[in-house]
């Protein structure tokens, strides 16, 4: 370590107002601000690639991350300098790693650039997201380009995948909804249509005493039957972990933020002209698979479909596009980057009583 | 494009919209100068273009541009330097100046006219116009003047109807709420569909699968009205016979009809519903068809009876528009009464269609020959009571007792279905019918079940009964009448701006309802007690008073009716009562009849001789909106015998009852009732009793012979 670190060139200047460790989405969003605001930041990575937990890695990359062990903690032996190194790798996620290949073939040099795994699951940005604001605002989109997501499928409980029928065009062309359900789910978007724009009747509010129950109750007082109940909360209010079961859900979804959620899919839907549009099929898996959510994403296959207005946008490279952006946006702004800095050393006391809080 | 709602000028918009003007005056008044001047060279149709770009919705500017093209295309061709190309350039600048119009606005009929009329001389490349519309339908994929051309294209262009449907299905997949996309969609099936192309026969399955599309349409969001257009649309080609046939007929088939002199009708014997007195020595002979027919005549219909012996039947059209193209005819059989001997029966045998002639409107032949027999049975006829005294008929209560039928009378309604002839071939076809509307109706019952819809209530009530019209010849009943009734009173209250229309329907099916057998139909028929009174062939009223209906309908099961009342209703028009031949006492008291206009089909009714109007609105409104839909003095269809001045006597001019003179001046009235209407002052009465020298009674009072 200590001859990577004198291969180094000495990082000038050494004084900074920020020192972010890690590249992963938030520290990169952070970096990227900071540097924009014009302060003078230390952008810094153990890793040897961008992205930290939020990286997308090639089927050959992604063995090698799952294999490399973190380095220990440097012997921090004071050498006459008045600083002591603060150890910057990061907690493994995981304590044993066995890799299985099934099919080893596709894992050739030909196929393995094809796939893209991202590490912390997939993450589909609504298209009228704060978050794509970000993006626009930060300047950050000039380094991404984004699919639109061409169509969503639900996995039903026997393994079934059926279209998400999220659009009225949608509900009507769907051929797996029975007559009265596109008819039970058109009215649900227009309630929630009506309660948005200030409905004037009663019936074209939701009660403010619904509003503060979970959203799977309301569905159910809607008479919705299960099928269109789970296509509204994990296609398309996105909802996180099994929200029937009240007990184990971490995160019960209000009917507030259900609505909330359903408003911002439909604002989404239409508005990613702007970008890049390709088709690509997305899996959602309802979230009470609690398995290492696997992602492949087919990297070159994607048609244009000029008309395709998906409500969900993906970065075309998967998920590490995100804060690889941020990082060369600050960059830009004057950020310093360092790869494969397994600790920095003490300069500021400041700096310190920093990471250790 | 739609649902913009309309925002108040701002105070520069005023100004812009000045100068504008300012700039059009300025053009207008330089292009009429050239058109006067029949200039048309190149500058002035610069201008005339520049005009046309800012109003678009100028036809003489249009009008002088064709005016212009023909006269630049005659100098052209006098040329001998010019070519095919020189004819090219003229019309492609006319197609620019369209679609700079159009640009302005899409929806200009001007603009699209011209373009039409260029393209019309053949001399243009028709590739342009699809990607043109294609860009019009981006804008806005529901206008249907793009939609309209697009139709026009497609037949210049000989594109497929298959591929034009296809194009509908795209449309409507983009987004169903496309009125024009659904119309387009009808009428490239009603082609296909009677081609039989291949794909689309039988005309069951495919319209199998228009029922799935308009489903998905109708259930995923049933505010929006297109789809259910479309499925009206649907359900029509679903029920309807092509072609036309005999519904009904009087005298009905298997009748034996009872001519009688004046003071037989308390022979028990005799069904008073057969009875009849004629005192023109004739007997009507009336055919019912199930649409407007013509080419009735002598040749397409024969009858064989003794009783004519005068040669060829003349046949009338029961029209009041005075078209040869009518639902009801009607042929007078003569009887020479001296000759027949009472005991015996002169049987009348009726064939309908069996020589071609007899075609639709819509041009289907009449297809199902059939044939109607009865028999005529003449009592004597008392000469010297006919002259006996008229007696005014009454229409108070009391007169009225419930009709007491006796088992061995034959049934006024039973007689009209034996009529229906099916064929063979149609047994399947009718078996998918029965099947698609109970499907239909289960589906919509389901919908309802769900939400409060007016216009699901509206198509399940048009479901119902058709379902009960397609079963009635054998359920005898209307098994759903109830329903649909509720159904209608239902929408009466929530969709009050039409209200109008249920209630019409309401009135409809109540009537489909008390006509659909005999039980029904005898709690409303009353025998009148005033026996005496000559004008009655027989003593059956039928009492329809007091329902609530807005209009007429079932008459074809009415045709035996002598005396009717239909007081008490909100009648507004009497529309299809001319069919009712043998009607002599008719009381429309207390009705909604706003004009003489509306008591049109009266004029048809030659038996009629006392008839009330009491307690209508004749004369309170002075604007006649009814005229605009009925033949009136200014519908060149009205045939008049202008009568000379004699009959403007005094201070009555015939001119300001114009509309009353053409009802009442070929009506034998004896007896009328008019108060209560604010048309019935003296001066009107006066006129009446002038124009109807037949009169006796008015409003019940007896007239002072002259």
């Amino acid at each position: 370590m200590s001859e990577d670190a004198s291969s180094y060139p000495p990082i000038e200047p050494t004084k900074f107002d920020l020192i972010v460790v890690g590249t992963g989405l938030p520290e990169s969003v952070i970096a990227a601000a900071a540097s924009a605001n014009g302060k003078t930041v230390l952008h810094l990575d153990p890793n040897s690639s961008y992205g930290s937990h939020y990286a997308s890695l090639s089927l050959h990359d992604l063995s090698n991350f799952l294999n490399s062990h973190p380095a220990p903690p440097p012997s921090t032996s004071s050498n006459g300098h008045d600083f002591t190194p603060v150890p910057l790798a990061p907690r493994p996620l995981y304590s044993h790693v066995e890799i299985s290949s099934f099919v080893p073939e596709i894992l050739d040099d030909e196929h393995s650039r094809k796939f893209n795994i991202d590490l912390c699951g997939p993450r589909v940005l609504f298209c009228a997201d704060k978050s794509i604001d970000l993006i626009l605002k930060s300047g950050a989109n000039q380094y991404i380009d984004f699919k639109s997501i061409e169509s969503s499928f639900v996995c039903d409980a026997s393994g079934r995948l059926t279209n998400v029928p999220d659009s009225r065009a949608a509900i009507f062309k769907d051929k797996s909804l029975g007559l009265t359900e596109k008819n039970q789910l058109m009215r649900l978007f227009k309630l929630v249509q009506q309660h948005l724009g200030g409905g004037e009747n009663e019936n074209e509010r939701i009660s403010g005493q619904d509003l503060e129950s979970p959203f799977v109750e309301f569905l159910k007082k809607m008479r919705l039957p299960p099928k269109i109940k789970s296509i509204i909360l994990y296609a398309i209010a996105m909802a996180d972990y099994d929200q029937d079961n009240v007990e184990l859900c971490e995160d019960v979804l209000k009917t507030k933020d259900g609505i909330d959620r359903l408003a911002l899919y439909n604002s989404s839907v239409g508005s990613a002209f702007f970008l890049v549009l390709a088709a690509m099929g997305v899996i959602l898996i309802p979230r009470p698979v609690t398995l290492f959510l696997v992602w492949i994403m087919a990297r070159f296959i994607g048609r244009m479909f000029p008309n395709a207005f998906g409500a969900f946008l993906y970065p075309i490279y998967g998920h590490g596009e995100l804060p690889q952006a941020f990082c060369r946006r600050a960059a830009v702004k004057g950020c310093i980057h360092a790869q494969k800095i397994c600790s920095i050393p003490k300069l500021v006391p400041s700096i310190l009583e920093y990471f250790e809080e | 494009m739609h649902g913009q709602p309309r925002k108040p000028p701002k105070p520069e918009d005023e100004a812009a919209s000045a100068a504008k003007a300012e700039k059009l005056r300025n053009l207008q008044s330089q292009f009429l100068c050239f058109h006067h001047n029949n200039i048309y060279s190149k500058e002035a149709l610069e201008v005339n273009a520049k005009l046309l770009e800012i109003n678009p919705e100028y036809y003489t500017a249009w009008n002088y541009r064709k005016l212009a093209v023909e006269h630049r295309l005659t100098q052209s061709e006098s040329d001998p330097d010019s070519d095919s190309d020189s004819v090219n350039s003229i019309l492609n600048v006319e197609l620019k100046v369209v679609e700079s119009a159009l640009r302005q606005n899409f929806k200009s009929y001007g603009a699209w006219h011209h373009r039409k009329w260029v393209l019309g001389k053949g001399q243009s490349s028709l590739d342009h116009e699809l990607r043109l519309l294609d860009r019009f339908q981006k804008a806005d994929s529901r206008n249907f003047h793009a939609w309209n051309y697009r139709r026009f294209v497609a037949s210049l262009l000989n594109i497929s109807e298959v591929d034009e449907l296809q194009y509908t299905t795209d449309m409507i997949n983009k987004n169903f709420s496309n009125y024009s996309a659904w119309h387009n969609r009808s009428v490239l099936l009603s082609n296909l569909l009677k081609k039989k192309a291949q794909g689309f026969f039988p005309k069951e399955k495919v319209l199998n699968e228009e029922y799935e599309l308009v489903h998905q349409a109708l259930f995923t969001d049933p505010d929006d009205q297109s789809g259910w257009f479309y499925h009206l649309w649907l359900l029509e080609q679903t029920v309807k016979d092509d072609a036309p046939l005999l519904v009904s007929s009087w005298p009905a088939h298997d009748s034996n009809l009872i001519l009688l002199g004046d003071s037989c009708l308390e022979d028990s014997a005799l069904s008073p519903f057969n009875t009849f007195h004629s005192e023109l020595g004739t007997i009507p002979l009336v055919v019912y068809f199930n649409k407007a027919v013509e080419g009735v005549n002598s040749s397409t219909i024969s009858v064989e009876s003794l009783l004519n012996t005068k040669g060829e039947l003349t046949w009338k059209p029961l029209s009041t528009n005075n078209s040869q193209t009518a639902q009801v005819w009607v042929t007078y059989l003569n009887y020479p009464d001296i000759k027949l001997h009472s005991s015996e029966f002169y049987p009348v045998e009726v064939s309908v269609g069996h020589a071609q002639g007899i075609i639709s409107s819509s041009g289907f032949h009449y297809s199902h020959p059939s044939r109607f027999a009865f028999k005529v049975f003449v009592r004597p006829f008392e000469k010297d009571l006919a002259g006996h005294g008229v007696e005014m008929v009454s229409w108070r209560e009391d007169n009225f007792l419930l009709y007491e039928s006796r088992s061995q009378e034959s049934n006024p309604i039973l007689s009209l279905d034996q009529l229906n002839i099916k064929d063979d071939h149609e047994e399947s076809s009718s078996e998918w019918r029965a099947e698609t509307i109970a499907n239909e109706i289960a589906l919509f019952r389901e919908l309802l079940s769900e939400i409060n819809c007016k216009i699901g209530k509206l198509t399940l009530a048009r479901l119902l009964i058709a379902h009960d019209t397609m079963l009635s010849p054998i359920a005898n009943k209307m098994v759903h009448s109830e329903e649909v009734i509720e159904l209608y009173s239902d929408l009466i209250k929530l969709d009050s701006p039409h209200s109008q229309y249920y209630k019409d329907e309401r009135s409809s099916v109540l009537l489909q309802q008390i006509t659909s057998n005999r039980e029904t139909l005898l709690r409303y028929c009353f025998r009148h007690g005033d026996r005496t009174s000559s004008i009655l062939g027989n003593s059956i009223c039928l009492r329809l008073n007091n329902l609530s209906l807005s209009r007429m309908g079932s008459i074809e099961k009415l045709l035996w009716v002598q005396m009717l009342d239909l007081s008490h209703n909100e009648l507004r028009s009497i529309e299809g009562l001319e069919a009712m031949q043998l009607l002599s006492c008719l009381n429309l008291s207390n009705n909604k009849l706003s004009s003489f206009t509306a008591l049109g089909p009266l004029r048809l009714l030659k038996s009629l001789k006392a008839l009330d109007i009491s307690c209508n609105e004749i004369g309170s409104h002075s604007i006649d909106t009814t005229r605009y839909l009925c033949s009136s003095p200014l519908s060149h269809a009205e045939e008049i015998d202008w009568i000379p001045d004699e009959t403007v006597t005094g201070d009555v001019n015939l001119t300001d009852y114009w509309e009353a003179f053409l009802i009442f001046k070929d009506l034998n009235l004896t007896q009328s009732d008019i108060v209560g209407n604010a048309i019935a002052d003296e001066k009107f009465k006066s006129f009446l009793v002038k124009i109807v020298p037949t009169l006796k009674w008015l409003d019940g009072q007896e007239l002072q012979l002259h």
